[in-house]
């Protein structure tokens, strides 16, 4: 039953942190990332391949908007996607770095399901180098589960799933490349579930890749 | 560029009708004959050379046509029963829903050893591959599964079998036919019901595994639900799960087994015992010992 059912994974953890970085004052960005957790499948340890697109447009140079529709749900007839904004906390002070924070509404759709609503908060830390700005960022993203129950009367397993993460954008011109390194859900044994998640901390959670092209104009 | 990503949006949007529900099978049908024995792929679990052997004239290969209310026609599934066949009004018979993987012949192990439970043939054995396992015709699908044990099970009850002396077994994925037809098939209710590694439902396989409260629904139409379908069940339930089960968590039998409420419950937690494979229930707990569980419960 392991076979495919990584695409169970759609719902969540399924894209990277957006905008860890504000965009520039009525500056638009369209993005499209790739990834997910990593997981066994046929032998070989793969990221799932989760996909969305997101839109940004910053406010101004310290607050961004921001909505993402997670695509690979799409083709199983969900509305999925996320909304928030990211505020700049801090600016950076040579080796300190700055802080940004997102809160953002996860959600879900199809006609026959009541339908989901997950709150998230990301908070990052990055530090701008070089002429182009490129930047190293660490950080967490936080999941709430609102929900005190799950199937069957049980007890909701975790109300909040706590995702740290380490990332890196390359800037080219209008373009940047971010990629990310996320540790899924760390101090949850992943020897005894279904999914066949892969961590680089062997049993410890799972790890996640994602991939993300920002053209921004 | 704007204009083309919410072009690609729409376009995705109104043909998303993509479905995970063949996931949960993993059946082969390009197999022309099944070989018993002389399958040379990885079985279940290996048997002691020579033991629990079944003599050729006790396996008896079934034809069963298979129809249900939303089929159009009806799919041949195939079955085997061990035991003489003559004997079917007479005898105690155990229906054996085998898991996810391939046909009969990866189950065929475990068919030679409930022909020994309780000594040689005590039992008569009735395995059916589902609609699109071994070779059975049509595609699985999890409505199309309960249909073809309720065919079996009418099977035995057109050759005389009296259903007071059937019993159903379900192993992993079997144990969805298994809680449907002890739950719900008033034409034929097997007396008794054991469950082997169950799952609880889909969903809760999906949220095991997510964390969040997930509904399997955005994904696929599987339903599954042994949890809620147990609670209908009121013969006696014997439920073996492995503690270190790693493809079905002993969570699941746990929450399976909570929800039941019939007239008498027994839970074996098998210390050491992994999903399936040489670490699988029978080979941890000893196939004696396991064929006594297995008969102490039936004859109780």
């Amino acid at each position: 039953m392991k076979k495919f059912i990584f695409l169970l994974l759609i719902i969540s953890s399924c894209a990277p942190s957006r905008f860890v970085e504000p965009l520039k004052k009525g500056q638009h960005a369209v993005a499209l990332d790739v990834g997910g957790p990593l997981i066994e499948f046929g032998g070989l340890v793969i990221p799932t391949p989760m996909s969305s697109i997101s839109y940004g447009y910053g406010i101004d140079s310290t607050k961004t908007i921001y909505g993402g529709i997670h695509t690979t749900s799409l083709f199983f007839g969900n509305f999925q996607g996320d909304v928030g904004a990211t505020f700049k906390l801090f600016n950076q002070d040579k080796y300190i770095p700055s802080i940004s924070i997102s809160p953002a509404i996860n959600f879900i759709k199809r006609p026959d399901v009541k339908g989901n609503v997950w709150p998230a908060v990301d908070l990052n830390f990055y530090w701008n180098y070089g002429e182009r700005k490129n930047y190293f960022y660490a950080g967490a993203t936080n999941w709430f589960e609102p929900e005190a129950t799950r199937v069957h009367g049980e007890s909701t397993l975790k109300r909040f799933i706590f995702n740290p993460q380490v990332g890196h954008t390359t800037k080219f011109g209008k373009w940047q490349l971010q990629t990310e390194l996320k540790f899924l859900a760390p101090g949850t044994d992943n020897e005894y579930l279904f999914v066949p998640y892969r961590s680089v901390f062997g049993n410890d959670g799972a790890t996640g890749l994602y991939i993300n092209l920002i053209k921004t104009f | 560029m704007m204009r083309n990503f919410i072009w690609i949006i729409v376009l995705v949007a109104l043909f998303g009708c993509a479905r995970l529900d063949d996931i949960a099978f993993v059946n082969d049908n390009t197999i022309e004959a099944y070989l018993y024995d002389n399958w040379d792929e990885d079985p279940e679990f290996f048997m002691p050379e020579g033991e629990y052997d079944v003599a050729d004239s006790m396996i008896h290969e079934l034809v069963l046509p298979s129809q249900g209310p939303n089929d159009d026609e009806p799919f041949n599934i195939r079955a085997i029963y061990i035991g003489n066949i003559n004997n079917v009004n007479t005898d105690s018979i155990i229906v054996y829903c085998h898991g996810q993987s391939l046909h009969m012949d990866a189950y065929w192990p475990r068919a030679k050893l409930l022909a020994h439970c309780g000594g040689e043939h005590r039992y008569g054995i009735l395995e059916m591959d589902y609609r699109g396992f071994g070779l059975s015709e049509g595609n699985p699908t999890e409505e199309g599964m309960y249909e073809d044990v309720r065919t079996c099970l009418r099977w035995l009850k057109e050759n005389g079998a009296n259903n007071n002396r059937v019993f159903i077994y379900g192993y992993s994925l079997g144990t969805a036919p298994a809680t449907e037809m002890a739950a719900y098939f008033d034409e034929f209710k097997p007396r008794k019901l054991i469950l082997e590694a169950p799952f609880a439902s889909a969903e809760n396989l999906g949220q095991e595994s997510t964390l969040i409260n997930f509904d399997t629904k955005y994904m696929a139409d599987l339903d599954f639900s042994n949890a809620e379908k147990i609670k209908d069940v009121s013969q006696p339930l014997l439920l073996l799960h492995g503690e270190v089960d790693d493809y079905l968590k002993i969570s699941n039998g746990e929450i399976v087994f909570k929800n039941y409420d019939g007239v008498f419950g027994e839970f074996v937690r098998v210390p050491y015992a992994n999903h399936s494979g040489e670490m699988g229930i029978p080979p941890a707990m000893g196939l004696d010992e396991y064929n006594k569980t297995i008969h102490e419960f039936l004859k109780r």
